[in-house]
Order: C-alpha cells, then sequence, then structure tokens
C-alpha cells in the first residue's frame, strides 16, 4: 500500500474528504480527530493491518505521519 | 487455561431490580451543550439510565431482585447452601455486604456467604464460582447476588462517564439440572489495572488530596472519581474480548449457529456492533438494554436477559454470554436458559433505612 493510499484509508475511517491530510497535517487541528475517530482508527488498524493500538500510543500520535509510522 | 466445565447444574431464575429515578442524556443538555449530549448518544446508544437515591445501596438493589426471583420461584430459603454477593459498590468499608445481603434475605446461618469484587465481569465469575461451590457439595442451590450504584462514583461534571453509568441489581438462582452443561472461559489482566481506576477510598492511599486536576483526556477529576482510559479500553474491548470469544468457541468445539442468543457486556453499542461483526454474529441474536439503562457493570447480562426476555415464554435457549471491563477482567460462558423463568425488570425506591449506621447504635 503506497503512503497516498494509506493516507486515503485515514481520510475514509475520520470521514474526511480526499485530498484533506498530508503526512504534515497536525491532528490538533483536524476537528473530525475526535475521541470516538480514535475509536474507528483503532477498529481500521485491527483489521487493515493487524495493528493493536493502545491508549498510549494514540496519545502520541501528533501527527498523520505518526499513524503512518504505524502502518505496516 | 482457565476453562471450567460443570455438569448438572443450572440456572433456575434470573430477575433484576431498577431504582425509579430514569435520568434521560438529554436531561444533561443544559450542562453540557446539545452538541455534547447528541455525539454521546450517537457514538455510545445510551439515551437513559436509571439511577438510585442517595439512601439506596447495590445491596438493595441486589435485595429487591433477590426478593422478587425466590417469590416467583417458590423455593425453600433454607435449602440454598451458598450466597455469592458481586459488587464494587459496599454498604460498608467492611463488613461485605454479603452479611447484609443474607440478613436481609432471611438466609440460614448454613448457608456460605461471601463477596466477590468485580465489575463488568462479575456475572460471568460469580456464575462460575457459585457452580464451582455447588460441584463441590451437595447443596440444592446456590443464590447468586449482584448490585452496582456506579452512578454514585462519577463527577457529575465529568461528561465522558456521567452519562454512561446506570444502576442495578440482579439475582441468579442455581440449582441442580440433570442435562444441564456449562463451559467457562476467565480470564485477567492486572497489567492494566490503571485502565479503570477510582484511587481514592481504599487502604494505599490513607488520606487523598481533594484537590482537581485536569487528566491527559482533558477532563478535570479528582482522585474520588472513576477514571477510565477510554481508548485503551475499547481497544480492549475489540482485540481481547473477541480473541477469547474464538478460544471459546474453539475449545467447546461450537460455533456461532450453536447458540440461540449472545449476550454481551453493554459497554457501548460501538463495542457490541464491532463484536457482531467481527465474530459474524446475527444481529437479530444480540439483545441490546444499554440504549434505556446505560452500563450497569456486571449486572449489565441478567439486566439484558430480563429486558430481552422477561416478558415473553420462548421457553428453552442456549445463550453465550460475555463479559468484560474493569481489573481488566474477562469471561464467557453459556448456559441453556429456561426463558419462562427470566423474569420482567422492577422498579424500587426501597432501602434498608435500619442500615444507616449512626453513634448511639453502636
Amino acid at each position: 500500500m503506497t503512503e497516498q493510499e494509506k493516507i486515503a484509508l485515514i481520510e475514509e475511517t475520520l470521514d474526511l474528504d480526499e485530498g484533506t491530510l498530508t503526512a504534515d497535517t497536525v491532528l490538533d487541528d483536524v476537528d473530525e480527530y475526535d475521541s470516538m475517530a480514535k475509536l474507528s482508527l483503532i477498529v481500521m488498524m485491527d483489521d487493515e493491518f493487524g495493528v493493536k493500538l493502545t491508549g498510549d500510543v494514540i496519545k502520541g500520535f501528533k501527527t498523520v505521519g505518526d499513524i503512518l509510522a504505524v502502518m505496516n | 487455561m482457565s476453562f471450567f466445565k460443570s455438569n448438572g447444574i443450572g440456572i433456575a431464575g434470573i430477575a433484576c431490580a431498577v431504582p425509579k429515578n430514569n435520568v434521560t442524556v438529554d436531561s444533561f443538555t443544559p450542562v453540557f451543550g446539545e452538541e455534547v449530549t447528541s455525539k454521546f448518544t450517537a457514538g455510545t446508544g445510551i439515551k437513559a439510565m436509571y439511577k438510585a437515591l442517595p439512601e439506596q445501596t447495590a445491596s438493595d438493589l441486589g435485595v429487591a431482585a433477590a426478593e422478587n426471583l425466590l417469590s416467583k420461584l417458590d423455593i425453600d430459603k433454607n435449602e440454598i447452601g451458598a450466597m455469592l454477593m458481586v459488587t464494587q459498590s459496599p454498604d460498608y468499608r467492611r463488613p461485605s455486604s454479603a452479611s447484609i445481603v443474607q440478613k436481609r434475605l432471611g438466609l440460614p446461618i448454613s448457608c456460605s456467604c461471601m463477596e466477590i469484587n468485580l465489575g463488568c465481569s462479575g456475572f460471568i465469575y460469580g456464575i462460575q464460582t457459585a457452580m464451582s461451590l455447588m460441584n463441590s457439595s451437595d447443596m440444592k442451590y446456590a443464590l447468586l447476588v449482584m448490585g452496582e450504584t456506579a452512578s454514585k462514583l462519577v463527577d457529575p461534571k465529568d461528561k465522558s462517564i456521567v452519562m454512561m453509568y446506570g444502576d442495578a441489581g440482579a439475582a441468579v438462582l442455581l440449582e441442580r439440572q440433570a442435562d444441564a452443561k456449562t463451559t467457562t472461559l476467565l480470564r485477567s489482566d492486572g497489567d492494566r489495572f490503571k485502565a479503570i481506576v477510582l484511587p481514592a477510598g481504599g487502604f494505599r492511599d490513607m488520606t487523598p488530596t481533594h484537590e482537581r486536576f485536569m487528566c491527559s483526556d482533558g477532563i478535570e477529576r479528582s482522585l474520588y472519581d472513576i477514571f477510565m482510559d477510554g481508548t485503551s479500553v475499547f481497544s480492549f474491548s475489540i482485540t481481547d474480548v473477541p480473541q477469547a470469544l474464538k478460544d471459546y468457541l474453539e475449545k467447546t468445539e461450537t460455533t456461532a449457529e450453536d447458540y440461540d442468543a449472545f449476550v454481551f457486556h453493554q459497554a457501548n453499542q460501538f463495542i457490541i456492533k464491532q463484536l457482531i461483526r467481527k465474530m459474524k454474529l446475527p444481529k437479530d441474536s444480540v439483545p441490546i438494554s444499554l440504549d434505556r439503562f446505560g452500563n450497569t457493570g456486571g449486572i449489565s447480562i441478567p439486566l439484558t436477559l430480563c429486558d430481552a426476555y422477561g416478558d415473553k415464554n420462548e421457553g428453552k435457549k442456549n445463550a453465550l454470554m460475555c463479559g468484560f471491563g474493569i481489573g481488566l477482567s474477562w469471561g464467557v460462558t453459556n448456559a441453556v436458559i429456561d426463558f419462562d423463568k427470566v423474569f420482567p425488570i422492577i422498579e424500587t425506591d426501597d432501602y434498608y433505612k435500619e442500615g444507616k449506621i449512626t453513634p448511639e447504635m453502636l
């Protein structure tokens, strides 16, 4: 999966229009990145990548790039 | 692995009680605003809950459920050999509420009574412990009584959980049934004990500060309030819990088709939806009660059974039940339950007035 495809997957998970995010986007600046969005992110990472996101890992996410780093 | 098998012991009946005070999520709109309350309902599925009176305790709710159950089943209390109370909201620091419940129900001295301090997994652990006690004795009946008033432990300004917890009590009677077969899986992970924690009131810190502080989720609390790391608990609920369900099906050599109903702890509708999806369950076989009762901890499983089947006469059904939460602690069990003996939920404002101990009484 390319980086662009991964970003598109994050956009879909957060219910955002395509092209809204880049790897440098600061998550605190994204209104839609709320507690429910974080739960959707947990589900997506588990389903698509078999990655179990803990609360501590999510708290460490500052930019979209931080999420991309665990999508493998 | 903690797998338990129990043959010849089954559920004789189930009853539940809630306080009369019904509180809607909408009623919090003046405090938190419409956006917060509507988002809360959309995310959790919770629209209302029942909250106990200030004087009403978990044991009052458990006793109300038990009195209703024992009168409906019309059994001789002297034949109850064990009573287990499951609660995290005791009447006193000591003795345990098991003693109070024994007195109030009029259970005989020959009945062994004790308490299990567990929350959302408490029904599964309670059933298994009661079955184990029966397996190693000749008692005719064992009674499981549950009660929870978690709503009293929440900061009224904590928008993350004040609209989540409902109060309730439950009672389950176990009896000898020749053809009954139950398998139970129990799991626990103390490494994650801080995921849901209320620090004050125990003996680790006898003089905790009442100062309020900003938590990592941006909500102000004191050490006397419940703290829940929502994302970690959610992650646990959609990974460890389905894993336990899969292990259970594998161990019992059963599939989803072997069960008529799947009764899950009512934590959050989003979690239940994920469990349905991951386990590929028929949605119609997964009853929901949290929309009207909130999260009632360990009582949520018997409460959901009483809510969904209490006024229906559907005969015997095989139910797969799964509780998970504080501890962290989780478990899965099954039982062929006669739904004719699962009774409608009652509402009560009764409480044990003599239970309030004043200096002149000592």
